[in-house]
């Protein structure tokens, strides 16, 4: 198998993988928290849990793959499939509109906010706490 | 059969998850076969992910508003997990901007991450509205 369809096939195995486990996240909320009138709270609050768990994950991955601490087949998997399709932008984008259609322009507001500062720090704090737990160690002369 | 948007959930079966798992599998092998492709112009800003995000907003908006015409299946969830979930990414964006604030281009972070999001609503928006008008 050439190297471009290997790479093709691991994105696409981690993007199944990562989808399944989404979507076992969005049904775990569902069952437990939907009640009539709050489908699109419960369904932000699964959005909101995937992107900013998704992003930790992938900051730690992402430092760890600069270091060359893991395997390249490992991050296109991983990293670049599991967690790429973990994590959700459109549906994002989906709820914030509902929100505004319904005129809840703060829950809105909040709602955006919440999930670009929170998925943000959270690659942020996994990134620079990898960085530097696989930093080389010093070579003393 | 069409459901209620809240109701999905209780019909999915196994295979829908089966068609849902391999919906984001093709979604994030698409994703990253463009970004293999798209030239890496303007070379510290993220254009494949930028991309991607915003073409992904604009196909779910329209799908959004044919669902919301002709009634809600399981199918719906098919396209808004599987196919536009692995095609879109909050991860790599996340990791992306921290990179670029990382390297010190704080402005370059800052803006990468405002245009996501506006570029990403407005697209959005504008394939529900588009498509509302073509049903």
């Amino acid at each position: 198998m050439s190297p471009v369809s290997r790479a093709i096939l691991l994105v696409f195995v981690g993007g199944t993988l990562g989808s399944m486990a989404r979507l076992t996240v969005s049904l775990l909320l569902y069952q437990h928290y939907l009640g009539a009138g709050n489908h699109y709270t419960v369904a932000m609050a699964a959005t909101l849990a995937v992107n900013v768990i998704g992003s930790l994950a992938l900051g730690a991955l992402a430092a760890l793959r600069q270091h060359k601490r893991i395997p390249a087949m490992l991050w296109l998997l991983l990293g670049v499939g599991g967690l790429g399709a973990f994590t959700t932008f459109s549906a994002m984008a989906l709820d914030t509109f509902i929100a505004i259609q319904l005129a809840h322009w703060s829950l809105a507001g909040l709602y955006v906010v919440a999930t670009i500062a929170g998925s943000v720090s959270a690659a942020a704090l996994s990134y620079v706490w990898t960085l530097y737990l696989t930093r080389s160690p010093r070579v003393s002369a | 059969m069409t459901v209620a948007v809240t109701e999905i959930h209780q019909y999915l079966t196994f295979w829908h998850v089966l068609w849902i798992g391999l919906g984001g599998g093709f979604g994030a092998a698409l994703r990253y076969s463009l970004s293999q492709v798209v030239s890496r112009k303007g070379r510290h800003w993220p254009w494949p992910t930028w991309l991607v995000n915003v073409s992904g907003a604009l196909v779910l908006g329209a799908i959004a508003a044919y669902f919301n015409d002709f009634g809600y299946e399981p199918a719906f969830f098919f396209w808004e997990l599987g196919i536009l979930g692995g095609y879109t990414t909050m991860s790599t964006f996340a990791v992306e901007t921290v990179t670029l604030a990382h390297q010190r281009r704080i402005g370059l972070a800052l803006g990468y991450a405002l245009s996501s999001v506006l570029a990403t609503l407005a697209a959005l928006m504008l394939g529900f509205t588009l498509a509302g008008l073509l049903s």
